[in-house]
């Protein structure tokens, strides 16, 4: 069952490997996503 | 999850991989495994806690984990020095340009991971639907 993913989620701020902030929800506005939280880089 | 990356991409999807160690950790990462794919980390554990993630040392210290462990170990990986919470579990959710998520897998403890065919299939009928 299909459920929406909360403007908490969407508005969180991440950073990348350079350590620049993104915001999340912008990683699934132009194509689906396969969003994978790792447990640890390790 | 490497092997993954083309079909996933086949379908007009991507990757998107969040972990919870710092910027640096991520970029080693990303050289050590070559990953082509959009990398991020949330030290705070924001997202994580926003999707009710698995987290505690008894989530970690399971008696299948030493299972999954040494079956890991005969497939050859080996465990590097762990960065971030250790005791913070993982999950995979397919997320739609309109939020909805049809499909998603919250692990129990670690070595409990979804199997790829299933969120292959969703994406797989979601690209039929949209020819």
């Amino acid at each position: 069952m299909s459920w929406q993913i909360s403007p908490e989620l969407a508005n969180a701020i991440v950073l990348d490997p350079e350590g620049k902030e993104h915001k999340l929800g912008n990683s699934w506005l132009n194509h689906p996503v396969v969003l994978v939280f790792i447990r640890h880089f390790g | 999850m490497r092997s993954e990356i083309n079909p996933i991409r086949q379908t007009g999807a991507e990757l998107v991989i969040i972990a919870n160690g710092k910027p640096h950790h991520a970029e080693s990462f990303r050289k050590d495994l070559k990953l082509s794919t959009p990398i991020f980390v949330d030290p705070k554990l924001g997202t994580y806690k926003a999707l009710k993630l698995e987290h505690g040392i008894w989530k970690t210290f399971k008696p299948i984990v030493w299972l999954h462990a040494f079956r890991a170990y005969m497939q050859g990986f080996r465990q590097r020095k762990t960065t971030g919470d250790p005791w913070q579990q993982g999950g995979t959710f397919v997320i739609l340009p309109n939020g909805q998520v049809p499909y998603h897998y919250i692990c129990k403890h670690p070595g409990d991971h979804p199997d790829p065919k299933d969120f292959l299939a969703v994406l797989n009928n979601l690209a039929k639907q949209t020819k």
